[in-house]
């Protein structure tokens, strides 16, 4: 049921970000030709008698799961590697091949041990048997699994037990739907979805309230809209979150530039002073939608503080703005915030009569890729377009000025995600 | 009808005299009165699930928050209003841990959605941001995963860890 599941979750995130995963499809492919033709020469000493038709249907069933086999093994190998983005997509290919490979492999990998016929992953497999021999076992599984621990061990399905004896009501006494809403409490409107996942560290209990899959819906629909997905489709919505790329809203994206200006005019001709000035840009996601931008010289430490709240657009040296997810990209639209009062809704109409001495009103339409780094995921935004239009109120004369943002990397370096822990200590309103 | 009362009783024996309308902040008592035709001058409601000192706790919160607008359904614009917890709220969930979990019990048995989500949120204040080992000294939670399981699940979770 559950490899079921997976294959349907794959079948659709092929179709849904195969630009992105061209990549992976190319070395996939690779990979088959490579097996193909060995398989091919294994036929040729190994079956070249043998032409009965029923055989070689037989052959094809078993040619699927060598095949499998093989993915299932890179992907192990992958996943070793900490190159888990790729490693997920040998996984799924093994599965789309034969689902209920992981538990072949399993049997196999007892079996293992004893059998020689595989000599060129025998080292591997070996290398996993000891102790970690659930390690590629998948989340569902283990789900499941503590499930079914739980009902068995105790009846009375409590969430958790006390690690030291006490009187007071002990928070075992809460049901786990109440307890999945305090997990709703949790991950917030602001989409903590880290805290959430330190929750499932807990213990078994909360490691399956942590994993309710309406809780991971709701997350994804806040992320993406209800659109994201057909509702009746049976979709691992954790999986989801996880590898389609998302912005990340517990902290700020950072950049840093530095440039080289000219200093005063000095009297000794020996000596002319150069500035290395240094400024960061600061971008802040808010889950609804809200983008706020700030480019300043102050450090990040004296600066995360004044990004906390969606409603610091109060603050005029900030840029805020409106933003959008398309696929891999996210697209920004923001204006420089003018004096205080200002909200939302009245932003066409201020114009720029409040930014002082211009009657130019700006808008920034920015557009970045979100890109992975290592391990971490989609924590990067690399800079795709940036266009500053200008109209001048008076004279209604519309101009625009596009940087070169995809060359001079020099000057518009990725930005970098970094968490700030402060803006996840309190919970406004629950996830709903 | 204004003045009416009720009266609610305890599991441990104890009776409250309450108005009605601030006892039909439970969904739960509303549903006895009004569905299940129940009259209010006579009976008694036993709620078998609360203890004096909780339901008396309930009480003081249902009278205090009587003339509260009912929460608007999913309302966006309702964020800014009602997103900090009132500084009374505070002074009453000034509690110890199993009276805040008791008071979470007795918010879910008798179905009072504000007092559910003051207490809820409560405690996710006290899980937000920290690590499980910290959750569980606060809770006094076991940790009963096997080596492999936490092996499995810190894999698992690898993805939004800081480096």
């Amino acid at each position: 049921m559950n490899s079921d599941q997976d294959s349907d979750d794959c079948d659709y995130e092929m179709t849904e970000q195969r630009q992105n995963e061209r990549r992976i499809e190319q070395q996939l492919d690779e990979f088959r030709n490579k097996w193909k033709k060995e398989i091919q020469q294994r036929t040729v000493y190994g079956h070249v008698i043998n032409d009965k038709p029923n055989e070689q249907q037989q052959d094809e069933t078993v040619n699927n799961e060598e095949q499998a086999k093989h993915f299932f093994e890179r992907a192990a190998e992958l996943e070793r590697e900490a190159k888990f983005y790729e490693a997920i997509k040998y996984y799924r290919a093994a599965m789309q091949l034969v689902p209920d490979i992981e538990t072949r492999m399993a049997r196999k990998g007892q079996q293992q041990s004893i059998t020689t016929m595989d000599s060129d992953y025998q080292p591997e497999s070996a290398d996993e048997v000891p102790g970690t021999g659930d390690r590629t076992e998948n989340a569902e599984d283990l789900v499941d699994a503590l499930q079914r621990i739980n009902v068995d061990e105790n009846e009375r399905s409590t969430i958790c037990t006390k690690n030291f004896p006490q009187q007071a009501t002990h928070i075992s006494s809460i049901p786990s739907e109440v307890l999945i809403y305090i997990f709703r409490w949790v991950v917030s409107s602001d989409l903590d979805v880290r805290s959430l996942e330190q929750c499932a560290c807990v213990c078994r209990g909360f490691y399956i309230c942590a994993r309710d899959p309406q809780l991971w819906k709701t997350i994804c629909f806040k992320t993406w809209g209800i659109h994201i997905a057909n509702a009746s489709a049976s979709i691992n919505w954790r999986h989801m979150f996880i590898n389609r790329p998302h912005l990340i809203f517990n902290g700020v994206y950072i950049s840093r530039t530095t440039y080289v200006r000219a200093g005063e005019q000095s009297l000794d001709p020996f000596y002319s002073s150069w500035h290395l000035v240094e400024y960061y840009r600061y971008i802040r996601f808010f889950p609804d939608g809200i983008v706020l931008i700030y480019t300043s010289a102050d450090e990040p430490r004296s600066t995360v503080g004044r990004l906390k709240s969606r409603y610091s657009i109060r603050d005029s040296s900030l840029l805020y703005g409106n933003y959008r997810l398309q696929s891999n990209r996210v697209l920004i639209v923001a204006k420089r915030t003018g004096q205080p009062n200002t909200i939302v809704t009245n932003i066409q109409r201020r114009g720029g009569r409040n930014i002082p001495a211009s009657d130019i009103d700006q808008t920034m339409h920015m557009e970045f890729e979100m890109c992975s780094t290592g391990k971490r995921k989609h924590n990067q935004l690399t800079w795709i377009h940036y266009e500053i239009r200008s109209i001048d109120k008076r004279t209604g004369l519309e101009s625009s000025s596009l940087l070169d943002v995809v060359d001079d990397r020099h000057n518009f370096p990725p930005l970098v995600f970094s968490r700030v822990k402060s803006y996840t200590v309190s919970s406004e309103q629950p996830l709903k | 009808m204004a003045g009416n009362k009720i009266k609610l009783q305890s599991n441990d024996g104890d009776t409250f005299d309450v108005d009605v309308e601030i006892a039909k902040q439970s969904a739960t008592i509303k549903t006895m009165l009004e569905d299940l035709g129940m009259s209010e001058e006579d009976d008694v409601i036993p709620l078998p699930n609360v203890n004096s000192a909780i339901l008396k706790k309930v009480i003081q919160w249902a009278t205090h928050h009587k003339d509260d607008p009912p929460p608007p359904e999913d309302d966006e614009n309702r964020e800014k209003n009602l997103s900090d917890i009132s500084s009374w709220d505070q002074d009453f969930l000034k509690v110890d841990q199993g009276t805040l979990f008791e008071l979470i019990l007795a918010a879910n048995y008798l179905d009072i959605k504000g007092l559910l989500d003051v207490t809820c949120k409560t405690v996710a204040n006290m899980i937000k941001g920290r690590t499980p080992e910290e959750i569980r000294r606060q809770f006094n939670i076991k940790n009963d995963f096997t080596p492999q399981e936490e092996e499995q699940i810190k894999k698992e979770n690898e993805w939004c860890e800081e480096k």
